[in-house]
């Protein structure tokens, strides 16, 4: 895969990743693809977009793919499981020669669960194929996907970017540390964790290092995620280099934390917490790794959640600032905000996927 | 046997056979033995001590790991108040941008509605208040933000008992406790007028409190009682504008009714007048010319006493014609049936030519006419027949009110737009109270001359009828008794 300018592929597109800031005309996206004269049409709609340096309100950003190792693909509403659905539609899409050597970039606005993206992209690319999900973040909850000229809600859209020559590397990182002595969880259910190793329930680990402090917020709901997603639990064991994060989405009457995100009984769970400088050094670690993977890096697609941008709130756009100052002002940057998202991890993990909820995943594509 | 130690092995096949060891050995394993002992007793305790050390290691690694936590502790409990705060001054930044455009807007508003309606739910959240009530005393609510029916009464109730009795820190007190809120803050609306009413804050949760929340309801507060009485003065101008609006539409649409009436009548009266005079007129020419034919005898001789008379009866037939010509013409201009030939005309020109058509009337009063004309051309837009009767009319009356040996000039000004002519003489002139009277139609000045030489009290309103009406011009008149008059009327310039 060569990457040209628009004047240089004489017009002709396979695949435009759009993102689009929600407040930009929904009528206007149904022209693009006839405008791009694009074979497809894959992108997501968030809150703001990510252009360069630049956190943008309204607009679009667009990057365009010429390869026989890009297609797109949607998943078909059949009323089978997500899962099946969702391999489905992988398997029609990765029929192409090149498509097995890239990565599969998907928007998931509430047609599928992060478990079972994974589940289908490592059922059929195998564990360390690499991926990269969103669930977009968006204030209007209105449409936050778009697939050729249709604003969707209910589907995963996405596509495969690949082609010869082409070097397509995700990473992610999320800027945590763990702070205080580690705990460990007992009795959990699905995304429920009861209690801890100690006999109390799992919400003690907050009250453990909170206490009163927190009494105010727990009566408002959203109050509450936006502490637990500023102070998530981290979880490590001897095989992790870093800790998968797990956001807590709410606390039940009896005192059990629900969590999004990978849950384990067998390892230590940690309170972690973050501040903007940690938050910028991890983007610089994660781009020092990711960088050396490629020959030319030609584009970077970038997926910022809305907790890391409030981690760094006021000064939000500090992130994109690092990753062109690290990347160099001639690599485009773009993308979008998640709600929350996952991604491959990278082979120096042995869990090939972890779920990224206050993290950023970038993919850096170019040469190899 | 000293050197032997007899040693028995009990049991077994061999029971009872006795082997025998000599001294030496025991001895030798004595030592061993008692040498191992003290070696083991060395060794358990240092192992003893050894577990002595490493327990108290592990209660001072205990107490060194309780105390990081701790540290941990402080650390991130200084976090999550460092994260407040940082909230808290982003939620007073928010405000403070929503408070500039709410003020911006308050400014502008003239309309108590949209005023209140930019106290959204956003705003007073940034602000670190769920909920806002706005009421007028005594029970008028202005505006509610997610306070219940059942609250807002309490509130109305209170505030209607209570407005200008207790202090505000008492009502919110009160409120508080009424209501069940974890938090209230009340500020009086005070206006130019006085306390209008009251602004209500509350949070019915616990919340983490703003900062500067006091001072900025306090500006809120004075923000919005400053736009209220804005909007009073803006009323209060506003009605005093329409009343007067509508005094001046009332008294205009009087005039203009008194004036239609009048042109009605005046119509009426110019139609009547047209009317009579038409059916005068031909009556008029029969008397007229069989009086013509009595008197030159064409129906034989008549005596000399009746052909004086006859003579007479032609003389006042001629007047009759004359006064009715004169008012065909006024009522002909007034209902815009004349035709007027407006065309540039030298004005100059026109003066000469009627000062000379005079010329025997003026010698034979030995009353000097005198043109004061401008130099060379100078042109006007006028019906070059009427202006011609309007000189001759000013002139001859002029003639009539000069004793002899008087001056009558004719005189031409050239303004920007304008050319003005004036007839001036050095009659008797006019009183000062008749000066504005002479226009009227029959209006006749009493003087000595007026009761000696007959007039129709035509000729001036006719003038006045050909230089506005026609002309579009203007017409004025100056005098000073004894000392003469001035007749000066405007035509425009090409």
């Amino acid at each position: 895969m060569v990457m040209k300018t628009k004047s240089q592929i004489g017009g002709k597109v396979d695949v435009c990743l759009v993102f689009a800031a929600e407040s930009f005309p929904s009528h206007m996206i149904a022209d693009l693809k006839m405008v791009l004269n694009a074979q497809h049409v894959v992108g997501g709609i968030s809150s703001e977009i990510l252009c360069n340096k630049e956190i943008c309100r309204n607009g679009l950003a667009i990057v365009c793919f010429v390869s026989e190792g890009v297609s797109g693909f949607r998943m078909n509403q059949t009323g089978e499981r997500p899962r099946i659905e969702l391999e489905k539609a992988l398997r029609a899409a990765s029929y192409k020669k090149f498509s097995r050597q890239g990565m599969v970039f998907g928007v998931m606005p509430h047609a599928c669960e992060e478990d079972d993206f994974i589940t289908a992209v490592s059922t059929i690319f195998g564990a360390s194929f690499s991926c990269a999900g969103v669930y977009p973040y968006n204030r209007l909850k209105s449409f936050n996907a778009l697939y050729n000229d249709e604003t969707v809600t209910d589907s995963v859209v996405g596509s495969f970017i690949g082609g010869q020559e082409a070097g397509i590397v995700v990473g992610s990182t999320h800027g945590f540390k763990p702070i205080g002595i580690p705990f460990k969880f007992k009795r959990v259910q699905g995304q429920r964790v009861f209690d801890l190793e100690t006999g109390e329930y799992a919400y003690h680990i907050y009250q453990y290092y909170f206490q009163d402090k927190i009494r105010h917020l727990e009566a408002n709901e959203e109050e509450m995620q936006r502490f637990f997603s500023i102070y998530p639990l981290g979880f490590k064991n001897d095989d992790l280099s870093d800790y998968a994060i797990a956001v807590p989405e709410k606390v039940l009457v009896d005192g059990s934390l629900v969590l999004r995100g990978e849950v384990h009984t067998n390892r230590f769970v940690r309170l972690m917490f973050s501040t903007p400088s940690l938050t910028l050094e991890s983007t610089k670690q994660l781009l020092l790794r990711l960088k050396p993977r490629l020959k030319k890096i030609q584009v970077a697609v970038v997926i910022e959640s809305i907790n890391r941008l409030r981690l760094l709130y006021p000064e939000a756009y500090r992130d994109l600032w690092a990753i062109q100052e690290e990347l160099g002002a001639d690599v485009p940057v773009v993308g979008m905000i998640s709600d929350y998202h996952v991604a491959t991890t990278g082979k120096e993990y042995s869990l090939p996927q972890h779920i990224v909820n206050s993290g950023l995943t970038i993919i850096l594509v170019g040469e190899q | 046997m000293n050197n032997l130690v007899q040693v028995y092995f009990v049991g077994g096949k061999d029971a009872n056979h006795l082997v025998q060891v000599p001294f030496p050995v025991i001895i030798f394993f004595g030592v061993i033995a008692s040498v191992a002992a003290v070696i083991l007793w060395s060794t358990v305790s240092l192992k003893k001590k050894r577990i002595e050390d490493l327990e108290k290691e592990l209660l001072h690694f205990q107490d060194l790991l309780k105390d990081l936590d701790e540290e941990a502790k402080l650390i991130i409990r200084t976090d999550f108040e460092l994260n407040r705060t940082q909230e808290k001054l982003q939620k007073l930044s928010a405000f403070l941008e929503d408070m500039q455009q709410f003020s911006e807007n308050a400014i502008s508003t003239l309309d108590e509605r949209l005023l209140f309606s930019g106290l959204t739910k956003s705003f007073i959240g940034n602000l670190g208040f769920q909920k806002c009530l706005a009421v007028y005393v005594p029970d008028k609510v202005k505006h509610v933000l997610e306070f219940d029916q059942q609250q807002i009464q309490v509130i109305v109730d209170f505030i209607q008992q209570n407005a200008g009795v207790l202090t505000e820190s008492t009502i919110a007190v009160e409120l508080k406790r009424a209501l069940g809120m974890v938090e209230v803050e009340v500020r009086g609306i005070k206006t130019k007028k006085g306390l209008l009413g009251f602004l209500i804050f509350a949070n019915e949760t616990q919340d983490a409190p703003g900062i500067f929340v006091k001072e900025m309801v306090v500006t809120l507060t004075n923000v919005l009682s400053q736009a209220i009485d804005n909007i009073g003065f803006f009323e209060e101008a506003f009605q005093k504008r329409t009343e007067l609006e509508d005094k001046v539409r009332s008294r205009t649409r009087e005039v203009v009714e008194a004036m239609n009436e009048l042109k009605r009548i005046n119509k009426m009266k110019s139609d009547f007048i047209s009317s009579v005079s038409h059916e005068l007129r031909t009556p008029l020419t029969s008397i007229k010319g069989y009086a013509s034919l009595l008197a030159k005898g064409k129906f034989g001789d008549l005596p000399q006493d009746v052909k004086v008379r006859l003579e007479r009866i032609d003389d006042h037939t001629n007047k009759l014609v004359e006064m009715v010509n004169g008012l065909l013409d006024i009522a002909r201009i007034e209902s815009g049936r004349q035709e007027v030939k407006l065309a540039p005309y030298d004005i100059n020109a026109i003066i000469r030519d009627v000062a000379e058509l005079l010329y025997p009337q003026a010698k034979a009063k030995n009353v000097e006419v005198i043109p004061q004309l401008t130099e060379g051309e100078l042109f006007a837009i006028l019906d070059k027949e009427l202006i011609e009767r309007v000189l001759i009319n000013l002139i001859n009356n002029a003639l009539k009110f000069t004793p002899e040996n008087g001056k009558i000039f004719v005189s031409v000004q050239s303004g920007a737009t304008d050319v003005t002519v004036g007839v001036r003489d050095t009659g008797i002139g006019i009183a000062e109270e008749d000066i504005n009277k002479v226009f009227e139609e029959f209006y006749r000045v009493e003087n000595e001359i007026n009761a000696k030489v007959k007039g129709t009290g035509l000729g001036l309103p006719l003038v006045k009828k050909i230089i506005e009406q026609a002309h579009g011009g203007r017409i004025w008149a100056k005098s000073k008794l004894q000392e003469g008059s001035e007749f000066l009327f405007t035509l425009k310039r090409k």
